[in-house]
């Protein structure tokens, strides 16, 4: 019984925070937050046009970068969005756990007692 | 002094103890428990019972526990440097299954049995091929306490660096500090470095099954957004990078690692790489460990998440239209993308100029001046000798990086965690011995190919005959023995018998010449019992003395009888190489059509064989001087710069120097053996050969004349011939006493001994049988006895 109690509340606490940590650290990574970031003006695929000598087809491959290159930042913006909603609800997640812990054992027996209690 | 220390009743046992109760399967159970007591509380509080909550709160506290078993109990970590103190404490850092496994007291044999329940245990017994009844009574029958089995386990975890004492460990333990195991072991060829070289690739394995628990991070799925597409690269090259990201390879941790350091640097740089070295090396794996270091964003810098795409040569010829479009094609996708390193194995196909052949150099050259791509290519020594000397300008663009091979203990590493995959494939458990004896002979009988490559392929090979589903050191020699058609596994009784009476079979075939029968008998007998070196030839004989006494019938013998067949002979007139420009010719890879067999390619083609070079003397000195290459390291490079190994020939250089002395002498009535150191100084004095040449043979045999009485011997060994040939017409030939009388008189010449003989027999005996079967008067079944006076007229009628 000790070993439990020395576990859950030692051990065992310290890892649900590490491991809450690892698993906000890897939705980063599966949604490759530090390369979008790194390449948040790149073109989309290297789509790139190369202008010649005259004006009008050196605007036209500016504009044409330029799209690309706003393709490129607007698929990185959602997708980064869409990985910080999900790291925002981790985090919550692994918060509640993380008070909920210490409370787990104490809650299981109350509701024991609750439930036995003719009240 | 180390104290060694076992608590029943520590948590950490009582917890591996418990976890071992528990086993596997109780998730399922868990899971089942915890959703059952859920719906029932769910249930029971909607419907307003009380005990609800009790059951709610059962519920809360067996999920704590189900949370306690996996999180610590079947953790069971070990210690934290638990085996650095001097007071070691068995249950800190034995490994949580083989502690489960131990009691409140043990003897040794039960601690080697609790060991050998394990995986890792298994895998050691089982790699060594050590018969595990055989050490549980030897153990039982000594006096050893597991104490020392414990102590001699903390020493060696200690010594291999381990964190935690496995099974392995234990086993192995048993296995080098027992000593009447250790004798046991010795009687099996197994010495204590074998046990440790198995531990050691028993705890690789375990890393590498760790390792695939956390699964390395690629990138995430937006790692390729910033680079461009390539659709046709996609569609005809290799995607390197992606059969890493699949799990196809893993690369081996400390070999070539400072090479993959370099190429990264290098092309960093944009700096194009050649990859240079032997077949089998290592040079394509050490780009799937750049690969795969570059996926992981390892130390590459500038290069992480490139990936690396293979052009195969042979793949693009055959998609048809234009190559150079479709190359020119791929470059550009490859320098667009800006994340993509070309690679070209076998690079020397991209830069030929044959016919069907692609030559990339005047596309690929303007490109890697301006560092625009970046490009690896793999290539042997000799294909890039042939690159700098055909394409100085684009091999000087080039960084060369020299692949050599891995010294022999990392050799040995490579091989044996290459043979966990062979096993995957074949279904069978490959030995240590296996892998042991595959590298020996890879060394011996694949000159031309590196380590760990060769070694590798032949543990592959090996696999065809594996014995019981075990491939043995056997398994290995069958497959050498295969390929190779040399002798390798141990002589089979039949096979002792003949090479016992190796002399009887030699005199069937020819007449007399005792002492070089008997010499050339012994060493044939001492490389078949493995006592004579195996990296010299395995017999390498002089043979002086006249024409037509019987040299190159004692070769055609021993090819026979020790080769098999009398065409293992690679016969070399060395007459034909007087100059030194001969040396070539000699040495060529291969033989055109005119050329001939030379020495190089005779001896790749049938590495098993005798070599016979007739009249050596009158070969070029230089050429004379590669001889002694030969004879002293069995093996010489041949024009292309391959190795061509000679130590399973029996080499054989004869001459007719002094053979007027040797007649003269003999007829003078001196014996052999009184003047055949004579006539050796008489060589070296003449300066027809030189000391250091006639001191590198095994023995100079000195073959004397034939006398009357043994060229009757031969007429009876030649008419043997006769009849083998008339056998498949079921026609006996034989000889009245005067015929072969006759035969022998007019068939000897002095100066050619009995070589005139086979003429003659050829223009009497065979054209009268002749004759006779097409006038019908011999026919099949019938036996005819020839008579001197019906040979003389035919044999004078044909003069």
């Amino acid at each position: 019984m000790m070993e439990f109690v020395r576990w859950w509340y030692g051990p065992g606490w310290v890892h649900l925070v590490r491991s809450s940590v690892q698993r906000v650290r890897g939705l980063a990574l599966a949604f490759s937050l530090p390369i979008l970031i790194r390449t948040l003006f790149a073109p989309w695929r290297r789509i790139i046009s190369y202008g010649s000598k005259s004006f009008q087809d050196s605007m036209r491959a500016a504009l044409d970068n330029f799209i690309s290159r706003f393709v490129g930042f607007g698929v990185r913006v959602i997708v980064m969005l869409a990985a910080i909603v999900l790291i925002i609800l981790s985090s919550l997640l692994s918060l509640v756990a993380v008070i909920c812990w210490p409370l787990l054992p104490i809650v299981g027996i109350g509701l024991i007692i609750r439930g036995l209690l003719p009240w | 002094m180390v104290t060694v220390n076992f608590n029943y009743g520590a948590a950490r046992a009582r917890k591996a103890r418990a976890a071992q109760k528990l086993g596997t399967g109780s998730q399922a159970v868990e899971g089942g428990l915890l959703v059952i007591l859920t719906i029932a509380a769910i249930y029971l509080v909607a419907y307003h019972h009380a005990v609800g909550w009790s059951i709610l709160g059962v519920d809360f506290l067996v999920m704590a526990l189900v949370i306690w078993h996996h999180g610590d109990i079947a953790a069971a970590p070990p210690a934290a440097k638990a085996l650095s103190t001097d007071s070691i404490q068995l249950e800190n850092c034995l490994e949580a299954k083989l502690l489960s496994r131990l009691q409140l007291t043990m003897s040794a044999p039960q601690v080697w049995l609790a060991a050998t329940k394990q995986w890792e245990g298994v895998f050691v017994i089982q790699r060594l091929g050590v018969p595990f009844e055989v050490i549980t009574d030897l153990l039982g029958k000594q006096s050893i306490e597991a104490i020392t089995i414990w102590s001699a386990s903390v020493e060696l975890a200690r010594q291999q660096g381990a964190e935690t004492i496995d099974s392995g460990i234990v086993v192995a333990a048993v296995l080098t500090a027992v000593p009447d195991v250790v004798a046991a072991l010795k009687h099996l060829k197994l010495t204590p470095a074998d046990v440790i070289s198995v531990l050691q690739w028993e705890q690789r394995l375990a890393d590498a099954m760790l390792q695939l628990k956390h699964p390395p991070y690629f990138g995430g799925i937006g790692r390729d957004w910033a680079s461009g597409y390539t659709p046709l690269l996609d569609q005809s090259a290799q995607n390197i990078s992606d059969e890493v990201q699949g799990g196809r390879y893993r690369h081996v941790p400390s070999v070539h690692e400072t090479l993959i350091d370099q190429m990264a640097e290098l092309l960093a740089e944009n700096r194009p790489v050649a990859l240079v070295g032997g077949v089998g090396s290592g040079k394509t794996e050490l780009v799937y460990g750049l690969a795969e270091r570059m996926l992981e964003d390892k130390t590459v810098g500038s290069l992480a998440y490139y990936q690396v795409i293979e052009l195969n040569a042979s793949v693009l010829i055959s998609t048809g239209g234009s190559i150079e479009d479709l190359i020119l094609q791929l470059l550009s996708e490859a320098v667009s993308a800006r994340n993509t390193i070309l690679f070209l194995d076998e690079a020397q196909l991209f830069f030929s100029n044959g016919p069907g052949a692609i030559d990339l150099t005047q596309i690929l050259l303007p490109i890697l001046q301006r560092k625009a791509l970046k490009i690896i290519l793999a290539m042997t020594e000799h294909d890039w000798q042939s690159l700098t000397s055909h394409q100085p300008a684009f091999a000087g663009s080039l960084q060369r990086l020299m692949v050599a091979e891995p010294p022999a203990e990392e050799t040995l590493k490579v091989v044996q965690d290459a043979a966990i995959g062979i096993e995957h494939q074949a279904g069978v458990v490959i030995l240590q011995e296996a892998v042991t004896e595959a590298i020996r002979l890879a060394g011996r009988y694949l000159p031309e190919v590196s380590f760990p490559g060769k070694g590798i392929t032949v543990l592959d090979g090996a696999t065809h005959y594996a014995a019981a589903d075990f491939v043995t050191a056997a398994s290995v020699q069958q497959a050498i023995e295969a390929t190779t058609g040399a002798k390798v596994t141990a002589a089979s009784q039949p096979e002792r018998q003949q090479l016992l009476n190796l002399e009887d079979q030699i005199h069937q075939r020819m007449i007399n010449q005792t002492r070089a029968v008997k010499v050339v008998s012994d060493a044939l007998r001492r490389a078949r019992a493995g006592v004579s070196s195996t990296k010299r030839p395995v017999g390498s004989f002089l043979f002086l003395g006249p024409t037509g006494v019987g040299k190159t019938e004692l070769a055609k013998a021993l090819a026979a009888i020790y080769y098999g067949g009398s065409d293992a002979i690679v016969r070399i007139d060395m007459s034909e190489y007087q100059q030194q420009s001969d040396l070539s010719r000699l040495l060529a890879p291969s033989s055109g059509k005119q050329a001939g067999v030379t020495l190089a390619s005779g001896v790749r083609q049938r590495p098993s064989s005798v070599v016979l070079l007739d009249e050596v003397e009158k070969a070029h000195p230089d050429i004379l001087n590669l001889l002694l290459q030969v004879l002293d390291e069995g093996r010489l490079t041949d024009s292309d710069g391959r190795v061509v190994s000679f130590s399973d020939t029996i080499v054989i250089a004869t001459s007719n120097a002094a053979a007027d002395e040797i007649r003269e002498r003999i007829t003078a009535g001196e014996q052999l053996e009184a003047f055949e150191s004579q006539i050796t100084d008489h060589l070296i004095e003449s300066h027809q050969f030189r000391p250091e040449l006639l001191n590198r043979f095994d023995e100079i045999v000195v073959f004397r004349p034939l006398t009357q009485e043994e060229l009757t011997s031969v007429v009876s060994l030649m008419l043997k011939e006769v009849n083998a040939t008339l056998q498949a017409q079921n026609i006996t030939v034989s000889l009245t006493p005067a015929a072969v009388t006759w035969l022998a008189q007019t068939g000897y010449d002095p100066k050619l001994g009995a070589r005139p003989l086979r003429r003659l027999v050829q223009r009497s005996v065979e054209n009268v049988v002749a004759e006779r079967i097409l006038a019908g008067s011999l026919e099949p079944g019938q036996a005819v006895t020839l008579d001197a006076s019906e040979l003389q007229p035919k044999a004078s009628a044909n003069k």
